[in-house]
């Protein structure tokens, strides 16, 4: 559908070639992600308002580690947030114990792999691939959490207090529907305005890759086996939205970049951030956040190489 | 009264709650009883036990966190 309203838009302008391409490119990837971006924000904002951070928090306390990896995990693909809250979450977790490597997984997970992003990267290239971008998400956040348990990272995090008065009750359950649809509507649109100027510049760059990268550039570039760490370590500066980085992604697969190498690309930009490196200093020290960069770095390259080989 | 709002740098939701707070102390006429900061420091928020910003803490009691709260509702913590 939104294919045919693009075709119709480009063929009132009369223009041919590779403008065209692009801007057709531009109108059908503005229009998709859009819409799914408001609907999917929506109905997962209003789940949401079931499910403050303090009920995760109080899911994740008492697991045993294989169950509680995987729901950090999962937990973290449900629970989309803005960065701007990653700190006080991390100290809100840690300070009332649930265990340090669950919360890494679950700060991993979280804005590599979120539901708006799933729906996107479905309609975007197909089950097989999202399938394999979810897993890969779930699989670099459990080791990474996981691997800087077990190596002992634990006593980098900043010592803080964690006032744990926290008896009372978080009890989501009887708030009422008016209050759930005024928190979502603030939730959501806090979230789309957050995200949509991304979204914006991400099309954009796809639309000018798609129509005017000359077909041939990439496979004589970005092969071989530097591909996969070139394409994580230049992840690393780029600080977007993973919904900003799907479209860019999805023209450069379309002009033949393999799927592992942009499958590692996505990952970094969404997971490895300087910014965020910067908000993690407030409580996390140095040694801690090398560590994390690194087993994530090295998590998402060997899914990268992974990736070329099955695809 | 001292009312802090938590709030995270680059939360716009954060910084939206304290102008409906400062607007609604001036609507109310208490500039002179009511102290309203902004807090940052997420040291600051842990030591309230606070995981979700934004949040509202009148003379150390959190009143809110994780939403914004309705007109109606932050006035009765004012009031």
């Amino acid at each position: 559908m939104f294919k045919y309203i693009a075709v119709q838009l480009i063929g009132l302008t009369g223009l041919t070639g590779r403008l065209a391409a692009a801007l057709e490119f531009w109108i059908y990837d503005t229009l998709k992600i859009s819409v799914i971006l408001l609907g999917v924000v929506f109905a997962v904002s209003y789940l949401r308002t079931y499910l403050p951070p303090e009920k995760i928090r109080d899911f994740l306390k008492g697991k045993k580690a294989i169950v509680g990896y995987a729901l950090a995990g999962v937990l973290g693909i449900i629970s989309p947030f803005c960065s701007c809250s990653t700190v006080p979450l991390f100290l809100g977790f840690v300070g009332v114990g649930v265990p340090f490597g669950m919360t890494i997984t679950f700060l991993t997970v979280s804005p590599m792999v979120n539901t708006a992003a799933v729906f996107v990267l479905f309609g975007s290239f197909g089950w097989g691939l999202t399938l394999a971008y979810v897993l890969g998400g779930l699989i670099v956040g459990i080791v990474g959490g996981a691997g800087l348990k077990l190596l002992g990272f634990e006593r980098y995090v900043v010592d803080f207090d964690f006032a744990a008065n926290e008896e009372e009750d978080v009890d989501a359950s009887d708030k009422s529907a008016r209050q759930r649809l005024r928190e979502t509507y603030e939730d959501a649109r806090e979230i789309v305005s957050r995200i949509f100027p991304y979204v914006v510049i991400g099309v954009g760059l796809g639309a000018a890759i798609h129509g005017f990268l000359p077909e041939g550039f990439i496979q004589n570039t970005l092969q071989g086996a530097l591909a996969v760490p070139a394409a994580t370590a230049l992840g690393i500066p780029i600080y977007t939205n993973i919904m900003g980085v799907i479209p860019v992604a999805e023209s450069l697969i379309g002009k033949g970049l393999p799927v592992g190498t942009s499958i590692a690309f996505m990952m970094s930009v969404a997971a490895l951030s300087v910014p965020q490196f910067v908000l993690l200093k407030q409580v996390m020290k140095k040694n801690l956040i090398i560590a994390y960069g690194g087993i994530i770095g090295f998590g998402i390259m060997i899914l990268g190489f992974i990736f070329n080989l099955i695809f | 009264m001292k009312v802090e709002i938590l709030g995270s740098e680059g939360c716009s939701t954060c910084t939206q709650l304290k102008e409906d707070v400062q607007n609604i102390v001036g609507e109310m006429g208490k500039e002179d009883e009511i102290e309203v900061v902004k807090v940052d420091d997420p040291a600051k928020f842990a030591s309230y036990g606070v995981m979700s910003t934004p949040a509202l803490v009148a003379d150390g009691e959190v009143k809110f966190k994780g939403t914004v709260p309705s007109d109606e509702e932050i006035k009765e913590v004012l009031s």
